[in-house]
């Protein structure tokens, strides 16, 4: 890929606070196009990060471009071309909605007043706060701020939405409403954002990377990530004596390893294998050599994001430790 | 739906980025709001109401207006401006701002300046309009020229207590330290003021300056000219400050 298909591109980027490292060494690339998202567990420095993109704070080491221009020395430029919705959205309380989105438009835009007004107009559509668009704020209910929030960062049609943890905070309609509001800016912007909720990234990202006590664990597509890191494995179901079936099995070339269960009358494998072609072949005619084993259920094993996120968190645990 | 391309982009830049949308809200926070005439309405009574103490001694009474209009809208100037950077600082919305394409030094000039404007007309020359409208009735013998030059110096020793707030709100995230220096200059400036080799040598003496202008005594012009430096040192440092400032 080439450098100017990274709308986000840190070199070793990093930043401590006196003695406190919140960010270190951090190597993030992140695709134009893609919905990117930042995981990690609370402090893990997914906000100090943001903030550093944006101007806010200042790296102590190492670099980044976003959208091809450093974040240091030409942040003015960045920050005409992004749109940004912080984690805690606060707007001036005393303006409503529509003037909230006037005032953000005033900063990119002098006119014409009638186009503004309309991608105001569309904007409020957008994240369906038409009905409210005249009232103050101040009576806003968190899921409202937060959709006011993503409206006033797209004001400036922005090549990349930087979201701070959107749908934290927010009860199940306003998370789905968030999230869906996300779905329907991708064709518009790249969109990199920040999480906790492993639920949402598995629905909407593209990329996701993990940040663990301010050290990136793990980046990559999210398909790559659920296939997990001991590579491609299969769920076996089985009932019988599956004694012999597994000697002959650990015997294969292509079975890099077999973890094994025991539930009631039935045996759980799951099977690692290192060469998927054959064993798409050959792993239910290998077992099924044995006739004293039925098999009960057999699939892909899918890894769900939290097993992943959690699995790769406790590794960096104890490799910190 | 229009494209971007369709747009008049703002074209501000280096320190004036974002400052014409910034000064436009801070502006209209003040004087598209019920706050001025508020605080128009409630410092005009206030101060007549002590200046009327001197019904009977009209002279007496422009004193006790020249006192009153240094120490009370003081404290209301104090309370407010702390509120201007403070409070966006903490809540986020600052963050916010400058997320946007805004330079940090219009962020605080579009601070300073409408508020100073705000203060001023509200606190002290509507009240002192009014005031003078009063005492003149009362039979006191004001110029009004020299009167309205008069309020100069008092809008001028507001300034000094909203930008040295302000500055010190650029520093600190909690009201205590904002507020403690500007109220002691507040309560203490008014004594200070009449000292007779102290006075004249800090913005505690403008109040002095005010009062020499009606009575026609001579009073040095040290406290103008010292406050319209510290002024412009004020702004300055609070420019330097948030730009340094981490979110």
């Amino acid at each position: 890929m080439s450098l100017e298909s990274y709308v986000i591109q840190t070199d070793g980027l990093g930043k401590a606070y006196g003695e406190v490292r919140a960010l270190n060494n951090l190597d993030l690339k992140v695709p134009r196009n893609s919905i990117f998202a930042f995981l990690g567990p609370n402090g893990a420095g997914k906000t100090t990060t943001i903030k550093l993109l944006l101007g806010l704070a200042r790296p102590t080491m190492g670099t980044a471009t976003v959208l091809g221009r450093n974040i240091v020395t030409d942040n003015d430029e960045i920050r005409r071309n992004v749109g940004y919705l912080a984690q805690q959205p606060t707007f001036y309380k005393e303006l409503s909605a529509r003037e909230t989105l006037r005032f953000a438009a005033g900063l990119f835009f002098k006119g014409p007043k009638d186009l503004i007004e309309e991608r105001i107009e569309y904007l409020l559509e957008v994240v369906g706060l038409e009905d409210k668009a005249d009232r103050p704020i101040e009576g806003f209910s968190g899921g409202e701020i937060q959709r006011l929030g993503i409206a006033q960062a797209q004001v400036n049609f922005p090549e990349l939405l930087i979201l701070d943890e959107p749908a934290a905070g927010l009860d199940p309609e306003g998370r789905e409403q968030v999230l869906k509001i996300m779905e329907s800016l991708r064709a518009e912007s790249t969109i990199f954002y920040s999480t906790h909720i492993l639920d949402d990234v598995q629905r909407v990202s593209d990329r996701v990377a993990i940040l663990n006590k301010g050290n990136l664990i793990a980046q990559a597509p999210i398909e790559e990530l659920l296939v997990g890191s001991e590579g491609v494995a299969y769920v076996l179901v089985l009932e019988g004596d599956t004694q012999k079936a597994y000697s002959t099995l650990s015997a294969e070339k292509w079975v890099s390893s077999i973890t094994e269960r025991r539930e009631k009358e039935q045996t759980h494998w799951v099977v690692t294998v290192v060469d998927t072609a054959i064993a798409k072949k050959r792993l239910l005619r290998t077992v099924l050599q044995d006739d004293k084993v039925d098999i009960v259920d057999f699939g892909l094993k899918q890894y769900e994001l939290e097993e992943i996120f959690m699995r790769l968190v406790e590794e960096d645990d104890t490799n910190v430790q | 739906m229009s494209s971007k391309t369709a747009f008049k982009t703002v074209t501000e830049t280096g320190w004036r980025m974002g400052f014409s949308a910034l000064f436009g809200k801070e502006l209209k926070t003040w004087f598209g709001t019920n706050a001025w005439w508020q605080q128009a309405l409630l410092w005009s009574l206030i101060l007549v109401l002590f200046g009327s103490v001197g019904i009977g001694d009209p002279e007496a009474g422009v004193f006790i207006f020249y006192m009153m209009a240094m120490i009370f809208p003081g404290i209301a100037v104090i309370i407010i401006s702390q509120e201007r950077i403070l409070e966006e600082k903490r809540s986020g919305s600052a963050a916010w701002v400058l997320s946007k394409p805004v330079s940090r030094t219009a962020f605080i000039i579009a601070k300073l300046v409408p508020s100073a404007l705000g203060f001023c007309l509200s606190m002290i020359f509507i009240p002192g309009i009014i005031f003078y409208v009063v005492a003149t009735m009362m039979g006191a013998t004001l110029l009004f020229v020299t009167f309205i030059i008069s309020l100069f110096p008092l809008m001028l020793w507001q300034l000094f207590l909203s930008w040295l707030t302000m500055c010190l709100a650029t520093f600190f995230n909690k009201e205590g330290p904002v507020m403690a220096v500007p109220f002691p200059f507040l309560f203490i400036g008014p004594s200070l003021a009449q000292h007779p080799i102290y006075g004249p040598l800090g913005p505690w003496g403008l109040i002095m300056s005010s009062i020499s202008m009606t009575t026609g005594d001579m009073y040095p012009v040290y406290p103008i000219i010292i406050t319209l430096v510290i002024l412009l040192v004020l702004a300055v440092v609070a420019v330097i400050r948030f730009r340094i400032h981490e979110f």
